[in-house]
């Protein structure tokens, strides 16, 4: 009898250290890890969510019905109905025994608010189990999201193509003009910024050092949340490939993991990697196609399409993206009707619910006008494109920047000095009583070309 | 257990047989009855602590199994041991001590391997322990002969009663990856006996010194009901037969 019990102590502690041997690590009821391609958001601003994705594999050798995710951490929530992800995670879900097909299926889980990784509390962490809840599996890689909440005074920047620099104003509540204008806090550290833009966060202020279409690098500053100054601003390139062309704008996806690099000189987006911690670029590359100096990138439904405005032609590129890789794909002209048609398209709008969409004629320093069309919100196309009401009265219209409100409208005159502000119609979206938007004599810039509200 | 009530009812006759005929001396003492209190302390080592078990998937959809693997190790502790109780002369040379015993143990840990999964292919190894502290309470009954004087060699058997906490269970099993079974605390009460030879040393008028080897099985001891995460599932881990070879030295207060 104690041979026995010993031939088993030994046969039992070889198969478990061949086990811990093959598996280098846990084996599970399931694996759940961040699904390929994508990473864990870190940072969600109040109000606004963000999604995390992972990969649940059925680990054993045979098929497991009703499996269900059993506990999640605070200010999480699991989608169970997205059309971009035809294996999601249901309320209830069978998976294939593992190494075939269906053996795995992507857990979209929505962020709502900060989610502390090291809760000491197991059921505060994601557990994902067979029926019954008493065998289930958690993940390694452990959610860990910090809630951010902006500051609540409205402030814009604007970037001084002319001048090198961004300018930092406060908004006057009500009005919306722009008051105590100054610099930003770095100085002339840029090269002829086209556009700025912040990362999800808006802890990161990015510009792209156009410098005449020779400029090559993007640089980052950080945002000082209490006087709104920026700082630290630095080369984003985090090893190598974040070398650009006449880099004119920065889009970022919703959990700020991913970077679209306008090249205005080469006429492509480049995708790249960002980190998180450092706000670096990497792992750039080529992405979407059929671009004719792209200027400003913006994102609809989701981040499910792009727009992406083409300031050498006449033209606003619309893609899909690929919500694991974030590549765009299948670009084509957004023109629906024949009416959208444009001079010189850089920089680009939507309202909230993205009905519609105002288009700024830039023309390289020619055009005067700011165009205003329809969105077919199903496939995405520009439709009714006409004026926007305000006339020909831009000189060189570049960014253009609805407040949260949607009842006023910034454009920034390239051409000129002044940023115009113009009253929007509810109804119709058309723009009137458009005037300089300077409210004390010190909204004077030198080629505004990027205005961002904050 | 036969045999140590018959071995009691044995010593009882003889005391009460010799009782009328006896003079009894001992110890310079006139009287044939005395009180006896002991205090003790000693060692006790313990064999092939922990027991192997697996619980088995009953419901393939939802189940996991579990093996335990015990060590069965060898552990040594210290105990504490008391006596209360009255000693009979019942020869010029013989007597019988008769009373109450209290014996607690120290802690011995039970340790061992877990294997857990639904299947073999996404089973994982883990280690677990737990702790089982022992208090005996038993009927002492001490047979013992005299020596130049001075010496008592003695037998000693005892009836009672064991309680056996098992507590403190413990596993390595990540809680933020996965679940296992949890077990609560639990005290056994239990069927127990000892049998122990030894010898006793005047060393004053009412002082003697004690040196002895008792065996003592103390029944089972078990750990209380199961829990996976919320769920209260069957079984338990369990040591039947906890035995104790015991090493005591006392100090007996003869009144």
């Amino acid at each position: 009898m104690i041979y026995v019990n010993y031939l088993q102590r030994v046969s039992l502690t070889l198969f478990g250290l061949l086990l811990l041997i093959s598996i280098d690590g846990f084996a599970l009821p399931f694996s759940i890890v961040p699904t390929a391609g994508t990473s864990l958001p870190t940072q969600v601003l109040s109000g606004q969510t963000v999604t995390a994705l992972y990969t649940v594999m059925n680990n054993t050798a045979s098929v497991r019905v009703g499996n269900y995710v059993k506990y999640l951490p605070p200010n999480v929530t699991q989608a169970t109905s997205d059309s971009q992800y035809p294996d999601l995670c249901g309320s209830t879900f069978t998976l294939n025994p593992r190494g075939t097909a269906g053996s795995s299926c992507t857990l979209e889980l929505t962020v709502s608010g900060a989610v502390n990784g090291n809760d000491p509390d197991p059921h505060h962490h994601l557990f994902v189990c067979f029926p019954g809840g008493i065998t289930c599996a958690g993940t390694l890689f452990a959610l860990n999201v910090a809630a951010l909440t902006p500051p609540s005074t409205n402030r814009a920047y604007v970037s001084n193509y002319g001048a090198n620099t961004v300018s930092l104003c406060s908004v006057t509540a009500g009005t919306g003009k722009l008051i105590l204008c100054q610099d930003s806090g770095v100085g002339a550290v840029f090269s002829t910024p086209i556009d700025i833009s912040f990362n999800p966060a808006r802890t990161r202020l990015y510009a792209g050092n156009f410098n005449n279409s020779d400029g090559t690098s993007v640089q980052a500053c950080s945002v000082n949340w209490t006087t709104g100054t920026l700082s630290g601003c630095a080369n984003v390139d985090g090893d190598g490939s974040a070398v650009f062309s006449g880099p004119s704008h920065v889009a970022f996806n919703s959990s700020g993991t991913k970077a679209y690099v306008s090249n205005l000189a080469s006429s492509i987006i480049s995708l790249c990697s960002v980190n998180l911690s450092t706000g670096k670029l990497t792992n750039c590359a080529s992405t979407g196609s059929g671009f004719s100096f792209p200027v400003e990138l913006k994102f609809t439904t989701g981040y499910t399409r792009a727009y992406i405005g083409n300031a050498a032609s006449t033209t606003v590129s619309l893609c899909s993206v690929n919500s694991i890789t974030g590549k765009l794909t299948g670009c084509a002209n957004s023109d629906g009707d024949g009416s959208a048609a444009f001079n010189g398209p850089a920089f680009l709008a939507f309202n909230a619910d993205e009905t519609r969409v105002y288009v700024s004629d830039n023309n390289s320093g020619l055009g005067t006008t700011v165009t205003l069309c329809s969105v077919n919100l199903v496939t995405g196309k520009l439709s009714s494109c006409q004026d926007s009401g305000a006339g020909a009265i831009f000189t060189s219209p570049a960014s253009v920047n609805l407040n949260p409100a949607d009842t006023l409208i910034y454009i920034a005159n390239q051409a000129g000095t002044s940023v115009t502000e113009c009253s929007v119609n509810a109804t119709t979206g058309l723009l009137s009583g458009c005037t300089n938007s300077d409210g004390d004599g010190t909204a004077v810039f030198s080629g505004p070309a990027g205005i961002i509200l904050n | 257990m036969v045999a140590v009530l018959a071995i009691s009812l044995f010593t009882s006759q003889i005391c009460l047989a010799d009782s009328k005929q006896t003079k009894i001396s001992a110890s310079n003492e006139n009287s044939s009855l005395h009180a006896i209190v002991s205090l003790g302390g000693g060692v006790v080592f313990s064999q092939n602590m922990g027991q192997s078990q697996t619980f088995p998937i009953i419901n393939p959809v939802i189940d996991s199994f579990y093996i335990y693997t015990a060590n069965h190790s060898n552990q040594t502790g210290g105990l504490f041991d008391s006596f209360l109780g009255v000693e009979w002369l019942f020869q010029p040379k013989w007597a019988l001590q008769m009373g109450l015993g209290y014996v607690r143990s120290g802690n011995f840990s039970v340790k061992g391997s877990l294997l857990q999964g639904a299947d073999i292919q996404s089973a994982d190894q883990y280690s677990y322990n737990y702790t089982i502290v022992t208090n005996q309470l038993v009927a002492e009954s001490k047979l013992r002969y005299q020596i130049k004087e001075r010496f008592y060699p003695y037998l000693l058997l005892g009836l009672g009663e064991a309680f056996n906490t098992a507590h403190g269970y413990n596993t390595n099993v990540p809680p933020f990856l996965t679940f296992t079974r949890e077990y609560k605390n639990n005290t056994q009460n239990t069927f127990s006996y000892t049998a122990g030879v030894g010898f006793d040393i005047d060393v004053a008028n009412h002082l003697r010194l004690g040196l002895g080897y008792r065996f003592a099985d103390l029944g089972t001891a078990q750990l209380g009901r199961a829990m996976i995460d919320t769920s209260s599932v069957s079984g338990t881990l369990s040591q039947a037969h906890l035995q104790m070879n015991e090493v005591i030295a006392q100090l007996i207060f003869v009144i």
